[in-house]
């Protein structure tokens, strides 16, 4: 077992070394990480505006604009989340990043 | 972390509840009637050349995604040799068991053809089964995303934690705002790739994309602890399969 955080990126870098691992972190921040946020975010989107349409589908451009909304909220929010955190003792704070 | 545990116990709570309902509401239906039209002829249609195969697995599996989120915070778990194989073999039959008698009650309850033109199945579900009751559906939902979306920056500013600690992305992404601690310019990036990928309103194309390169990058993974079983095979192992039975009982049976 290898008792280190990072998932595959850290299997693959005890697997196959150091450059593997690069392609991987870079393909997570790149495509990985930001798709699977747009497809949730057009999930939140499609469901909340649901029921506003009771007889057809959503409108494409409304469901995009709730979804970039969204997208764009998230960063202010983990940000006060986080001052709210920084009330907390460090050790707390580190484990939160 | 102990913040986004309980937030991500709350919404996964909620989540479960809301299949449940489904789940309930479907068995309601079955045992309701004669109406079991739907289950009929289940595969009728369906298209079985390998390239639509291949699809159908990646949106399988996407579903499945975030089943490896606990490897990217080992670091942190207690005594990770024991409690990440034992949240492992509790959480994949679990969620498997309740993903399948969902999708169990939805072919129960919507014929072939409201799934199909359905962009959102579980609130067409609830306009069918809930009556009254039918708004909470996308509320639902949107905590279930809320949760998922809070458990994947979770992980995955862990897993850009662990890459700037080996030197492999440029200082301005893994900068850390001083009084916040929060990875600002990351999330900045991120969020800007994603603006940029919501110019398709198509989740399917979007998961086929994310699900080929996740899967891929799977693959090696796999491959790489195989080929650590290869050249370290006395690593310290908490679960050890026997991988070459097989060829180990046709070696007995041959060798002598």
């Amino acid at each position: 077992m290898i008792p280190r955080s990072g998932g595959d990126y850290a299997y693959i870098e005890v697997a196959f070394g150091p450059l593997p691992a690069f392609l991987y972190l870079w393909v997570a921040l790149l495509i990985l990480v930001p798709t699977g946020n747009a497809i949730t975010a057009l999930t939140f989107a499609q469901y909340l505006l649901k029921p506003f349409w009771p007889t057809c589908d959503a409108p494409t451009e409304a469901i995009q604009i709730l979804a970039a909304l969204i997208t764009c909220k998230w960063i202010k929010v983990t940000n006060s989340w986080a001052l709210y955190q920084s009330h907390c003792p460090p050790s707390l704070q580190v484990s939160l990043l | 972390m102990k913040w986004v545990a309980r937030v991500t116990d709350i919404f996964t709570g909620t989540k479960i509840l809301a299949l449940l309902v489904i789940v309930g509401a479907g068995i309601w239906y079955f045992f309701g009637g004669d109406n079991v039209n739907n289950l009929e002829t289940p595969m009728e249609g369906s298209y079985s050349s390998p390239g639509f195969i291949a699809l159908a697995f990646y949106n399988g599996l996407f579903s499945y995604s975030g089943w490896n989120y606990l490897n990217f915070v080992t670091e942190e778990l207690k005594n990770p040799y024991k409690n990440l194989p034992k949240a492992i073999c509790i959480s994949m039959p679990v969620v498997t068991i309740v993903y399948v008698i969902t999708n169990a009650a939805y072919f129960t309850v919507l014929s072939k053809e409201e799934i199909l033109s359905s962009a959102a199945v579980a609130v067409t579900f609830a306009d069918k089964m809930l009556g009254y009751a039918a708004w909470v559906m996308p509320l639902f939902v949107a905590c279930s995303t809320f949760g998922s979306l809070n458990g994947a920056i979770f992980a995955s500013s862990r897993l850009f934690f662990v890459g700037a600690r080996n030197g492999h992305l440029p200082g301005a992404i893994s900068l850390i705002n001083v009084n916040c601690l929060t990875p600002i310019p990351s999330l900045i990036f991120l969020c800007i790739i994603t603006l940029f990928l919501l110019f398709t309103d198509d989740v399917y194309s979007l998961i086929n994309y994310v699900s080929f390169v996740e899967i891929l990058f799977i693959l090696i993974s796999i491959s790489g602890l195989l080929y650590l079983r290869k050249t370290k095979p006395n690593l310290k192992r908490p679960i050890k399969v026997r991988l070459l039975w097989l060829m180990q009982k046709k070696q007995i049976y041959v060798n002598p």
